[in-house]
């Protein structure tokens, strides 16, 4: 019990230190807000200027996409906020870092994840809120207090659920140390799951639902809103983010344990 | 003419050790092209033509368009910004060429580098297995050509701005990724230019940064007269004769800058 | 049991050979050669609480590989370390808490935010109370002249500053054991000064263990009571450093300014176990070896020809003696 009070006692300096620079640094905290919310939101405008001029895409109509995009980024944001230094492996690898993270008490994937808080992001989880209701009330999701729970669920899961996809790309960092960022693969897997993925041939369905399950990062909870699907999502989406974020524990373990035993 | 030769040449040979990174690149631009293919065959499943392109037409502005705009994730930017982060400016600026020509001479060997190996394979790949349109005619594909090299000119220049302008940041990629999303936006890669509301259309026409993706690829699929074909080319220049100055003005201030604190 | 028993230490590497040149290059893609590289070879001590050790060699002799492992960060193909009865990769959060790490050129501080806020993220990683935090803060502040430091971003300082900072963060726990890999590589005087009292007196006051490696043989003399040399992986020598400068330093040089050196030189004068250099017509140099002469004999030997104005007695510092060891110019 003392463990988990020193661990999230840690996290809160973690974080301090995330506000810290944050404040301390005004114009550049501008600038990352600007910079987060563009590489956003450019995607979104596409789409939206698509859905505009026709009506629809595939039977979901300029709403539906808000609701959709929104729900994508808010996941993203998030992660974007916390754990923004999964991304950080492969430099972390390559410039030998994790030496200094293997010689202090605590686990190497929390002092991994603490280092970098970018809570500029939540000024694009904020913006994905309002889009989300502004959606929510043009269709019409009734307002219940199991769809409040579902996004809440939504935002926990899928947030856990998006970074261990991230967490197990970046970890092939540990065997692919010379071969550019194998990570990009993960956001190139992604731009599929900003979409309505029945646009997509089957086969990219299959991957985005039962391989790289990005679907359930966006596609499926927002079916399961507008009531678009006959999947039981509130029950299936943490049963998917439990196999994959244990995949992903997995294989930065043995990374971990590669990197221990030749220190690349 | 001979040092310039000899520094696009070692930045291409640069580039050339990350040819492995390259299969990542080549596959993120195809899963985009890709995307949006899927996105407009939606689109075109019940109509024929929209704005007065076809499918095919779109094919190939989606395919042009994504493979013009992965440039905008590179460019000296990056380096010129990490030059001024790290202080090594003071040593870029020894050498015995002007730190312009330096820079640009970077800027054309990364230009061959992508053309050669990403542009150019892309494409191919792309038109092989999603089809497209061709040039609509010889004078086309060289006035794309064309206007494809001056966009160049453009692109440098916003690069420049934007690594100068992260001197003033924390953290040197910021604004990078501003840049590469603005660029996105406002040239047209991610959505045709038409599809804007009305008003919006016509000020992004006219601002530079149409003629990096949207004016090249319009001429190439003969969506100009030749006459409108070279008035943009026309404003094309005229953009990057603005953006000399605007950077070379900026460069003083910043220099100055730089100099007095020492990076 | 020692604090830290080491025993038939084995760490070998696999290398990937790579070849020159893309087509090269493709062709080990498909057909990737290994070779085995065995950076540390057999090695064996063991070191009590207290005591500082350097552990020197030349460039790639294993030494940081040795140290990765003493801390945990690499796993040993073979043989055994016991820290403090524990095996570092077994148990390293409870290890980690005992120890501290200082490797040179690396920082472990946070970039952009004053060296302070480092310091407290460190109390909460190591769990410091707050007493023992303020009291250690103040005394490293005073002994390091961190007093100016504290509340700058590490960025905006120079690097023995970052240094300074660094090493005292590497205490703020009051470790038993700490690791200096190369702490004084590329720093100015005063900071290598301050840094070595610094040691020195956790060392004296504190009982912390130490294990060194440095190619600055200042470090080595004045902050080590004993020497590990190692080479090619293994253990050369593994000594208390005042007796190896007895084993080994068994030739002393002595430096006879004369008025003029002629009478000797000329004629070509002998001493068992001595030998004699002419430099210019004023200077002579004898180098002699303990075991066979005293200074006295010599002195008075060269008395005999030439009237002295001045002599200076040189004994070789531990830097050549190591030389001499490694290349065999015993």
């Amino acid at each position: 019990m003392s463990r988990i009070r020193h661990y999230i006692d840690l996290e809160k300096a973690y974080l301090y230190l995330g506000v810290y620079t944050l404040k301390e640094y005004p114009l550049d905290s501008i600038i990352w807000i600007i910079s987060i919310i563009l590489r956003e939101i450019t995607g979104f405008i596409g789409v939206l200027l698509i859905a505009r001029s026709l009506d629809g895409i595939n039977g979901w109509d300029f709403y539906a996409i808000c609701v959709l995009f929104s729900m994508a980024m808010l996941t993203e944001s998030l992660g974007q906020s916390f754990v923004d230094s999964v991304w950080s492996i492969g430099s972390h690898v390559r410039k030998g870092k994790f030496d200094t993270y293997l010689t202090r008490p605590a686990p190497v994937l929390m002092q991994l994840l603490g280092s970098r808080c970018n809570f500029q992001a939540m000024s694009t989880f904020t913006m994905a809120l309002v889009i989300l209701i502004y959606g929510w009330e043009h269709i019409g999701i009734p307002l219940t207090i199991g769809n409040i729970l579902f996004v809440l669920e939504f935002i926990i899961c899928g947030t856990i659920l998006n970074t261990s996809i991230y967490l197990a790309f970046n970890s092939l960092n540990f065997w692919l140390v010379n071969s550019g960022n194998v990570a990009e693969l993960a956001l190139t897997f992604r731009q599929f799951s900003k979409y309505p993925l029945s646009i997509f041939p089957k086969l990219i369905i299959g991957v985005m639902t039962y391989m790289i399950p990005f679907g359930f990062v966006g596609f499926y909870p927002a079916s399961y809103l507008m009531g678009k699907t006959d999947w039981n999502v509130p029950v299936l989406l943490p049963i998917v983010m439990l196999i994959v974020a244990s995949a992903a524990g997995l294989i930065w373990r043995t990374g971990m344990k590669g990197y221990n035993s030749t220190g690349t | 003419m001979k040092k310039f030769y000899y520094m696009v040449r070692m930045v291409f040979m640069e580039k050339m050790a990350y040819m492995k990174a390259l299969l990542f690149d080549a596959a993120a631009a195809l899963a985009s092209i890709f995307v949006y293919y899927c996105l407009w065959r939606v689109v075109f499943k019940d109509r024929n033509e929209m704005q007065g392109f076809t499918m095919v037409e779109i094919t190939t502005y989606i395919i042009l368009s994504r493979t013009l705009a992965m440039q905008f994730s590179e460019g000296i930017n990056r380096e010129f910004a990490l030059w001024i982060y790290e202080g090594s400016i003071g040593t870029e600026m020894l050498r015995p060429v002007r730190l312009f020509t330096n820079l640009f001479s970077r800027r054309v060997g990364e230009f061959l580098f992508y053309i050669t190996f990403k542009a150019v394979p892309i494409m191919l790949l792309a038109f092989l297995l999603l089809g497209g349109a061709g040039p609509a005619g010889g004078i086309n594909l060289l006035l794309f050509l064309l206007s494809v090299l001056i966009s160049i000119g453009i692109m440098f220049y916003v690069e420049m701005l934007v690594g100068m302008g992260s001197f003033y940041t924390l953290t040197h990629y910021a604004l990078g990724y501003t840049k590469t999303a603005v660029l996105d936006l406002l040239s047209g890669s991610v959505v045709p230019i038409f599809l804007f509301p009305g008003f919006i259309q016509e000020i992004l026409t006219f601002l530079p940064f149409a003629g990096m993706v949207s004016v090249p690829i319009n001429i190439f699929l003969g969506k100009y007269t030749l006459r409108e074909s070279l008035m943009y080319i026309g404003i094309q220049c005229f953009w990057v004769i603005i953006m000399y100055f605007l950077a070379h003005g900026c460069f003083h201030k910043v220099i100055k800058k730089v100099v007095v604190q020492g990076g | 049991m020692a604090l830290i028993e080491v025993e038939n230490l084995v760490k070998e590497y696999k290398r990937k050979i790579s070849g020159e040149g893309i087509k090269d290059a493709l062709y080990h893609i498909l057909h990737p050669v290994y070779e085995t590289f065995r950076a540390v070879d057999d090695i064996s001590f063991s070191i009590e609480k207290g005591e500082s050790v350097g552990y020197i060699g030349p460039n790639g002799s294993g030494k940081s590989t040795t140290i990765k492992m003493l801390t945990g960060i690499l796993t040993p193909t073979a043989g055994s370390i016991h820290i403090n009865g524990r095996i570092p990769t077994k148990e390293r959060i409870k290890n980690n808490r005992e120890i501290g790490v200082v490797t040179g050129n690396r920082s472990t501080l946070y970039w952009d935010v004053p060296i302070i806020e480092s310091f407290r993220l460190f109390q909460k990683l190591y769990e410091v109370p707050d007493n023992i935090f303020r009291k250690n803060l103040e005394e490293f502040t005073e002994i390091m002249g961190l007093e100016s430091l504290l509340h700058v971003p590490e960025r905006q300082l120079s690097l023995g500053q970052r240094m300074r900072c660094n090493i005292a963060a590497a205490f703020l726990h009051n470790p038993k054991t700490v690791y200096l890999d190369e702490p004084t590589i590329g720093l100015d005087s005063e900071s290598k000064r301050r840094i070595r009292t610094f040691i020195k007196k956790m060392n004296d006051e504190r009982d912390t263990t130490f294990i060194i490696t440095s190619h600055d043989f200042q470090d080595i003399e004045m902050l080590c009571r004993r020497i590990i040399l190692i080479n090619h992986g293994k253990v050369v020598l593994d000594n208390d450093i005042e007796k190896v400068r007895k084993d080994f330093d068994q030739k002393k040089k002595v430096r006879f300014e004369v008025e003029n050196n002629y009478a000797m030189k000329s004629g070509e004068h002998c001493l068992p176990g001595v030998s004699f250099q002419y430099i210019d017509s004023y200077l002579i140099e004898a180098e002699y070896n303990t075991e066979e002469v005293d200074a006295m004999t010599v002195v008075g030997f060269v008395s005999k020809y030439c009237p002295i104005k001045d002599i200076t007695i040189t004994g070789r510092d531990i830097e050549t003696i190591v030389q001499d060891i490694l290349y065999k110019r015993l």
